[in-house]
């Protein structure tokens, strides 16, 4: 390293994902020196989002550092710990390309070939190959972590509330989709859907509307009874019909057969809840990929005048007799804070003590069509039902206009907890969305191909309960959830906030540029400055004059 | 220290306010002046102002229309078209400046129609309640010659967007006479707003409009009752279906006495619920009662 | 002043011209004078002994060109620069840029160099760059020639001038130039970033014509 960072600080964080980097602009915002660093040279950890050459490269296995003889940056009764383990790691299982490498040259002339009924197995667009795609490698931010925003959701009212905001851009998810008896359906999900859809007779939108409305508004009375019986059953007894019952069950509830009313009657409420806001649906997705979320709460920090330092040796951590957190070993130097919160694949091996119980099944495709073409690029959420005993999927279609994938092509998304592995849990999905070489091309529905493939594991360490009772002033921050949204993060990130500086706001509204005073400024300025104006301008100045005066913002 | 963040507190914002007032005002007093300068209303709807801006465009008009030379004609209908536009800027539901812009675009020979059409479509798209538009788009269809196909199209698009909306509705029912074979489409988009929210009236008018059409038999109208009444199982408190009940059992059946209970059934059911119009429903009620 | 526009040039009694808001990023080496750019910019200020500004690391300005009103967004590194953590959401929408050196430093225009392909690949590729080679009142101590940098800068088909943020030369001049390069109309210079992608504010509790389901 060709440069020292500083050396004391009240909190230092260590990793980029979503709670980290939220506590970090947390402290930074109250004043607290702030040192927020991480091993890896990107931002956001198990939440960022990769260019296609870089996810290919992805290194998932912790580099375990041994412990440095470094004891002469020690004091007397400290010990140091090491750094990491691999109990949190992502699992990669499979990475397929079903590309060529390059165009061979004769090749190049069959392109016109995709019509000829013979040559079933010319269905791919000759002209994408591996080559042809990694060129586009910048254009692709591939997700990790992807996630989704409600309109009213604690995310979009936090960043609104704290001015955090404006640093991001937003597109609006364009429609929900379910697979209903065997195809692919569009789920009305606001009013003016449930009016348009063709799909829906005239006595099924009003029973629609008014079971939405009832969720609603809808007060105890209304589900008394239900509390131990499923949401399907109250749907039942409401006498909708069977693709009434799908939609609302499966799409809009996000729940299952199994879900009981009063979570199904919850999320109900959340999903419509966001309607209305922006576009056609309650959702919202981060430009340029979820990663872009941990870079804004960073640049909070920043500003705020967190220091960060990426790709940092990180070489221990120091501890007191009595546990208590002391400080870390950054490659030859000790930096010394008062509290540490790091992400979970941090924490040092030896108080590892427990281990994630369960796994999130993640797949990522890059597709060459929709998997409902339109006339237009949509931004698709696709709430697959549990089938055949089959759990539900999440699945996420990302066009150009995300800023994520270079145009002509489709970045999808899939996941689902995890029962066996991911290329199994997600085998059902897959076999219906895409095109299979195998099956020769019967169907009339020209289904998209996958270019590449990426099939891997990440733990589910949510409900871990993560309190580290050995060691002291030490907060351990957990990964991504199965959450569409960032709830579960943003209050995780709020608890811990709360623990360390209880007195404080948690993120108030960062002021705008127009409040802003540079010491020095002479305000008392302002006022005299005025009256001058206006007796020159009553003295009939010019437009001219008038419009050569600074505005100042 | 220099460089250290400071918020302005609430007496400095006020001070900071005071001076964009003071700003705002002497901007305010050049652009009256020039405002006054060049003739043009401050308030969009002094229509007398208008007025006098017609004759001095009948003049220019008048005095230009035998020059080869179309330039500076056209320069002065443009001018005024962008006065039109800044006047609608500040108050979208000027009625001077929508007959305003109209006018001037009837007297330029070379007025561009299509484009004016197009504003419209774009204007619509951003605020598809503003009826002045709606109107002012009827009279420019005239001139452009768009395919009453397209019209209904986009009618349909505004709607699906938002039914709760007058104007769309109105809009629909100007372009054209209902045939046989549009009446079905039509009674289904007016049937799936019905549906979808009974206490919207919007839609309600819009069936008004087609039951007053003769094209719509009584195959048709006894579909719409049987629809009405399933619908009235679902909400059986809502006034429109049980008036819309009323008119079309009027219609079909007036001088059966079933259908006279039905009706009188509905009535009752109105003055219960709807308390604003009792007298009205009473008095419906007694013509019904003396009648039989 | 750079700002001026006759009034006669405007057409008669349009007093509103065209808005556009542009995001602007500055890049550099620390302590080239990155803030003390835009402070001189925005506030008209400059302080000798500048500390890095918490809290102010996001301006705006706007300039009057002849009928039209360019609004900068003006996005300062935060520091992020120093231990080479610059996010690169930073670079996002960025409409244009300042690579800011220091004249006196032959080392921050190697790195200004190398800014410049970080923006070519990682930026939007319609970006209006602007080389700004600072610290112009130093110019005894002057290490990097004034030749060089703006071959350099016709090279790569960047804007280029020498400032000082001290005696305020050319300093309204360069984001004046850059005002008059960027593309005005409306698909490009939409209120919020290039992205074309929505931007969240307080208030904005939904649009009057969304058909929410339950009403």
């Amino acid at each position: 390293m060709d440069y020292e960072l500083p050396s004391e600080f009240d909190l230092i964080v260590v990793g980029t994902g979503v709670i980290e980097s939220i506590v970090a602009a947390a402290a930074s915002r109250i004043g607290k020196r702030v040192l927020h660093i991480d091993s890896n040279n990107y931002y956001g950890g198990l939440w960022a989002s990769f260019n296609l050459d870089s996810i290919n490269k992805l290194v998932t296995e912790n580099e375990l550092r041994n412990e440095l003889d470094k004891k002469d940056l020690l004091k007397e009764n400290e010990t140091l710990y090491s750094v990491g383990n691999n109990a949190f790691n992502l699992k990669i299982q499979s990475q397929t390309w079903n590309l060529p490498e390059k165009l061979e040259e004769q090749n190049e002339v069959q392109t016109e070939t995709v019509d000829a009924k013979e040559d079933v197995d010319v269905k791919v667009d000759e002209s994408w190959t591996q080559e042809k795609l990694l060129k586009l490698s910048r254009k692709f931010n591939i997700d990790l972590t992807p996630k989704l925003h409600f309109a009213r959701g604690d995310f979009v009212e936090l960043l609104i509330a704290s001015n955090i905001a404006r640093y991001s851009e937003f597109r609006s998810v364009s429609r929900v989709l379910t697979w209903l008896n065997g195809q692919l359906e569009v789920v009305p999900c606001s009013r003016s859907d449930v009016f348009s859809s063709n799909k829906v007779s005239v006595i099924e939108k009003r029973m629609l509307m008014k079971l939405l409305t009832s969720c609603v508004d809808g007060d105890e009375k209304e589900f008394a009874g239900y509390e131990n019986k499923t949401f399907q059953s109250y749907l039942k007894d409401r006498k909708l019909t069977g693709n009434l019952i799908h939609y609302v069950l499966y799409a809009i509830a996000m729940s299952t057969d199994d879900t009981m009313c009063l979570e199904g009657v919850k999320n109900t409420k959340r999903f419509l809840g966001s309607l209305g806001r922006y576009g056609k649906t309650p959702f919202l997705y981060s430009m340029y990929g979820s990663g872009e979320i941990t870079q804004a709460f960073c640049r909070l920090s920043a500003v705020f005048g967190g220091i960060y330092a990426l790709n940092q040796p990180l070489n221990g951590f120091i501890f007191n007799n009595e546990h208590t957190f002391r400080g870390v070993l950054c490659g030859q130097q000790r930096i010394n804070a008062e509290h540490l919160v790091m992400s979970l694949e941090k924490v040092p091996q030896s108080v590892v003590d427990f281990s994630a119980k369960e796994y999130i099944s993640r797949a990522i495709f890059i597709t060459d069509r929709s998997i409902m073409e339109s006339d237009k690029e949509h931004l698709t959420l696709l709430l697959f039902p549990s089938i055949n005993g089959k759990r539900t999927c999440t699945i996420l279609e990302l066009g150009s206009l995300t800023g994520t994938c270079p145009k002509d092509l489709y970045i999808v998304h899939m996941f689902t907890k995890q029962y066996t592995s991911p290329e199994e849990d997600l085998k059902h999905c897959v076999e219906k969305l895409f095109y299979k070489q195998e099956e020769s091309g019967e169907s009339e529905i020209i289904l998209p191909n996958i270019l590449w493939s990426f099939y891997y594991s990440v733990p589910n360490t949510f409900n871990l309960g993560l309190k580290c009772e050995q060691l002291h002033n030490v907060y351990m921050c957990s990964g991504p959830d199965m959450d569409l949204d960032y709830d579960p993060a943003i209050a995780q990130a709020k608890e811990i906030f709360t623990s360390i500086y209880p007195d404080f706001e948690f993120l108030p509204r960062a002021p705008d540029p127009e409040e802003i005073i540079i010491e020095g400024e002479d305000n008392n300025n302002v006022l005299n400055d005025d009256n001058n104006e206006v007796e020159e301008h009553s003295d009939n100045r010019t437009e001219e004059n008038l419009q050569t005066q600074r505005n100042i913002d | 220290m220099h460089g250290r963040l400071k918020v302005r507190t609430t007496e400095e914002q006020q001070l900071l306010k005071r001076k964009e007032q003071q700003k705002k005002l002497i901007a305010y007093r050049m652009g009256m002046k020039q405002i006054l300068d060049s003739r043009k209303p401050v308030n969009p709807d002094i229509y007398t102002l208008w007025n006098y801006r017609k004759e001095v465009a009948l003049l220019e008009i008048n005095s230009n229309i035998n020059i080869e030379e179309t330039e500076k004609l056209s320069n002065f209908l443009e001018n005024e078209l962008k006065l039109t536009e800044q006047c609608l800027l500040a108050n979208p539901k000027s009625y001077s400046s929508w007959h305003h812009r109209y006018w001037i675009l009837e007297h330029n020979p070379e007025a561009n129609w299509k484009k004016e059409f197009d504003l419209c479509t774009k204007y619509l798209t951003m605020d598809d309640r503003n009826f002045h538009c709606w109107d002012f788009r009827r009279l420019v269809l005239n001139k452009v010659g768009i395919t009453l196909g397209d019209e209904i199209k986009f009618s349909t698009d505004r709607i699906n967007i938002n039914f709760s909306n007058y104007s769309s509705w109105h809009y629909r029912s100007t372009l054209k006479a209902l045939t046989e074979e549009c009446v079905e489409d039509e009674l289904t988009i007016v049937k799936s707003a019905l549906f979808t929210d009974p206490a919207d009236s919007s839609a309600w008018f819009y069936l008004r409009w087609i039951l007053s059409d003769p094209i719509v038999n009584t195959e048709h109208k006894e579909d719409l009752l049987d629809n009405l009444n399933q619908l009235l199982e679902i909400e059986p408190d809502c006034r429109w279906i049980l008036i819309a009940k009323c008119w079309l059992i009027q219609d079909l059946h007036a001088d059966k006495s079933n259908y006279v209970k039905e009706q009188i059934d509905c009535y009752r059911k109105l003055e219960e619920i709807d308390l604003l119009r009792k007298g009205h429903y009473s008095d419906k009620l007694n013509k019904l009662l003396s009648a039989n | 002043m750079a700002n001026r526009t006759p009034a006669a040039q405007r057409p008669n009694g349009s007093t509103q011209g065209k808005i556009c808001q542009f995001k602007l990023v500055l890049l550099g080496e620390s302590a080239v004078g990155k803030s003390s750019l835009v402070l001189r910019f925005v506030k008209g200020q400059f302080h000798e002994y500048q500390e890095s500004t918490i809290g102010a690391a996001f301006l705006t300005q706007t300039v009057c060109l002849d009928d039209t009103t360019v609004k900068f967004e003006i996005w300062d590194t935060a520091g992020q620069e120093r231990y080479h953590s610059l996010a690169p959401m930073y670079y996002r929408g960025a409409q244009a840029a300042i690579v800011v050196y220091d004249i006196t430093n032959q080392d921050t225009f190697g790195r200004a160099k190398t800014w410049v392909k970080e923006l070519q690949r990682q930026a939007n590729p319609n970006i209006v760059i602007a080389l700004a080679g600072n610290k112009h009142d130093l110019m005894n101590k002057r290490m990097v020639e004034y030749e060089e940098a703006q071959a350099y800068a016709e090279e790569n088909g960047l804007l280029f001038m020498e400032t000082s943020a001290k005696t305020a030369m050319n300093v309204n001049d360069i984001f004046l130039a850059i005002a008059k390069k960027l593309p005005k109309n409306e698909q490009t210079a939409g209120p919020g970033g290039s992205g074309q992608g929505r931007r969240l504010v307080e208030g904005d509790t939904g649009a009057k014509t969304a058909g929410n389901c339950c009403k």
